[in-house]
């Protein structure tokens, strides 16, 4: 047995008083039981901070929208919301109006207080990421009132850049305004019609392989790889289409990728999704690794480029599993062309410049199988719990987020970039 | 599915032949002739990429060659055009070696994506070649291969249509010391049964064969099934079943065949044996790659299992 433990999970609060008396009170908006809050509280306390104070989305909604800030000086980050059903209901009946408004599927209030929780049941992602946004503007106007009158509170996000960011078709569009290598997109009004539609546009701007994606969805939620040929056709997807407890054919997220070659299986998959709004993009053709396809997830910090992961699949979708090791991250970067990797990191300085009002982001980016050139695949607000993974300096995301603060705070500059 | 391209072929390392840079390292490296699909929409085409190669002052030390995507391949571009221009060139490549035609991954086409075509004039207009792959089944032809030097043979399909498996076994290939077949899916043309593989199992097609491959087959368990008695096994040392859908009964069928353990290595790797079977495996006392299990799907209450590549 050992008799000597190194720890690593403990760790002595930093006797420097000084940061301690200098660092505004942190408060997170989140979930309360949200393990990302649980390690950023750990970081806060291995860097001698005290711990911050959290208040729940759910819970701001149902105390009629009031944000009771502390009184002291206080640097508000706002974190991903809750994952329960009921955190998903509260928030989606925030967005009916405004998805109503913009013609995408609306499902009234009391409709939502009947709805049974259904698993993997993708319910109108639009009204729910409106819903959020709606919720973050009120915040911010909230923190934004407090600082006009105090002067003594800063947000460390910009709501506007998460809004940005979670609608993938106005992020794909304004990085690429700014020559960010992205995917081409398919061009469309403003909705996608169906499975009609998309075969005509595909053919007509010469988009033989595309990603079709909820325009404002989640993670590898409701994705379909499609690719025709005059001779096939055939997808690839993070949904299905089942009969709901009514019966009801609805569309399911499945962690089992599926693979459809029939039209007859895509046409009501891709018409369906379409109703819940979609952006597609070409297809970018991603470079493998120890036999596996991949992309990199790499987390920008006041828009430096410090932390990096792998994320691999035997599927075209590389979200779902990532690799928390240094080595492969390594080894593929030394795959690639001498001045490849140079270049995705100026290409992430880059995105960072174009939501710079935020301290992080998860930027998710693809290296294309001639390992030369690269694309930006998608930009996470909440992009930067990844559990495990250091940087260079042997820090968590959490712990640099916390230290560049604490940077800057010390050079008595304002936190917001 | 396939998630990378060669890196590596005739012992070379390949690289992307880029006009700017010239062909200069020609005898130590495999070049990769392709147009990526952003290349194609720019309107720039294979037979551009080709006349550049060509013409490069050192284009004649050619050994090793890889095409890659030929532009619109994964939108049903055929490979015929690329044939016609390799055997036009051929006095520009008298000392080709290798060849290797659609180094495609699934991320660029599926390998039943891409569109082959008649392979025959090849094999008289490069008769220096010891190597020569293939990636696609769909559109495929072989011709009646006859060459004195070829060594290495290797045709990597989703479905192998059992006209290409009777094309195979016609052939005249004195040399060939390597035979990799994959066979793929039904779904996607792979309709040879293991009677149609009959001929090759009874060995004697190929005198110098060491090594057979009958790959990214569902027919891993009849294979495993037909080999007691079969004369191949007399010949080869090496046995290479993978990437295909060998379950527990396959694998007993070759624990059991005492024949077997004369071979230097059996190859299952990409497999659904559990175990307890690949212990009865390595009872044959010989190298085993046993690695990368699968798990079959269950859907429906079918239950399917998959080759490695086959869409």
């Amino acid at each position: 047995m050992n008799t000597t433990v190194k720890s690593t999970a403990t760790s002595t609060p930093r006797s420097d008083a000084k940061a301690a008396r200098r660092r505004p009170r942190d408060v997170i908006i989140g979930s309360q039981d949200s393990p990302r809050i649980a390690a950023f509280q750990r970081a806060l306390h291995k860097a001698g901070h005290r711990e911050a104070i959290v208040f729940d989305y759910v819970q701001y909604l149902n105390d009629g929208w009031t944000l009771d800030l502390p009184n002291e000086p206080a640097l508000v980050r706002f974190e991903a919301p809750g994952r329960s059903f009921e955190d998903y209901k509260a928030i989606l009946a925030v967005g009916h109006d405004e998805a109503r408004r913009m013609g995408y599927e609306a499902i009234a209030p009391d409709a939502i207080e009947r709805l049974q929780h259904d698993k993997g049941k993708l319910i109108a992602p639009a009204q729910y990421q409106l819903g959020f946004q709606l919720v973050l503007r009120r915040l911010a106007a909230q923190v934004t009132m407090r600082y006009c009158v105090s002067g003594d509170v800063q947000l460390l996000t910009d709501v506007g850049a998460i809004a940005d960011v979670f609608d993938k078709r106005r992020c794909r569009d304004q990085l690429a305004k700014r020559s960010v290598p992205v995917p081409r997109a398919l061009a469309f009004g403003k909705q996608l019609a169906g499975y009609d539609e998309l075969r005509a546009l595909m053919d007509a701007q010469h988009i033989p392989r595309v990603f079709i994606k909820l325009r404002f969805g989640s993670a590898a939620s409701g994705i379909v790889a499609y690719q025709v040929s005059r001779q096939h056709e055939l997808a690839y997807a993070t949904v299905e289409l089942a009969p709901d407890v009514d019966g009801v054919p609805s569309l399911y997220n499945t962690r089992r990728i599926r693979r459809y070659r029939d039209h007859r299986d895509i046409r009501p998959l891709i018409d369906r999704l379409c109703r819940k709004g979609v952006h597609v993009e070409a297809w970018y053709p991603k470079a493998g690794f120890a036999g596996r396809t991949c992309d990199l997830r790499i987390v920008t910090i006041h828009r430096e480029p410090r932390h990096r992961v792998l994320r691999q699949s035997k599927t075209p979708f590389t979200n779902l599993h990532l690799l928390n090791q240094r080595s492969p991250v390594d080894a593929f970067i030394a795959k690639m062309s001498d001045e490849a990797w140079p270049r995705v990191l100026e290409t992430c300085r880059e995105v960072a410049s174009e939501f710079q009002r935020t301290l992080h982001l998860g930027i998710d980016i693809a290296v294309h199988t001639n390992l030369r050139d690269h694309a930006v695949l998608e930009v996470n607000a909440f992009g930067d719990y990844l559990r495990g993974v250091t940087d260079d300096l042997d820090m968590t995301t959490h712990e640099a987020e916390i230290a560049v603060i604490d940077g800057l705070l010390d050079a008595g500059r304002e936190v917001q970039s | 599915m396939i998630h990378e391209n060669l890196s590596t072929f005739y012992g070379m390392p390949v690289e992307d032949y880029q006009p700017s840079a010239g062909a200069a390292q020609v005898s130590r490296t495999a070049y990769r002739l392709r147009i990526d699909w952003e290349k194609y929409e720019e309107g720039i085409t294979f037979a551009d990429l080709f006349d550049q190669y060509i013409c490069d002052q050192h284009v004649t030390n050619t050994q090793a060659l890889v095409i890659g995507d030929w532009g619109g391949t994964a939108e049903g571009n055929e490979s015929d055009a690329i044939v016609e221009a390799l055997v036009s060139a051929r006095d520009k490549l008298p000392n080709l070696k290798a060849l290797f035609i659609g180094d495609l991954i699934g991320e660029g086409a599926g390998i039943s994506w891409i569109m082959q075509s008649d392979m025959s004039p090849i094999w008289s207009a490069f008769p220096a070649l010891e190597e020569f792959g293939v990636r696609g089944g769909s559109g495929l032809q072989l011709g009646r291969p006859s060459h004195a030097n070829l060594k290495k043979l290797v045709i990597e399909t989703g479905g192998l249509s059992v006209r290409v498996v009777q094309e195979v076994c016609s052939a005249q290939l004195p040399e060939l010391t390597h035979l990799e077949l994959w066979l793929g899916d039904p779904s996607y043309g792979a309709d040879a049964t293991v009677d149609d593989l009959r001929p090759l199992l009874e060995g004697g097609l190929f005198p110098k064969l060491t090594y057979l491959g009958l790959r990214n087959t569902e027919l891993a368990d009849d294979i495993a099934r037909a080999l007691p008695g079969a004369g191949v096994i007399q010949q080869i040392d090496t046995l290479d079943l993978s990437l295909g859908t060998l379950t527990n009964e396959g694998a007993e069928a070759l624990a059991a065949n005492q024949e077997l353990s004369r071979l230097k290595k059996l190859d299952i790797h990409h497999h659904f044996v559990g175990p307890e079977a690949v212990a009865k495996l390595n009872g044959l006392g010989i190298e085993i790659d046993a690695s990368d299990e699968q798990t079959a799907d269950e859907y429906d209450g079918e239950i399917y299992r998959y080759v490695y590549a086959s869409e």
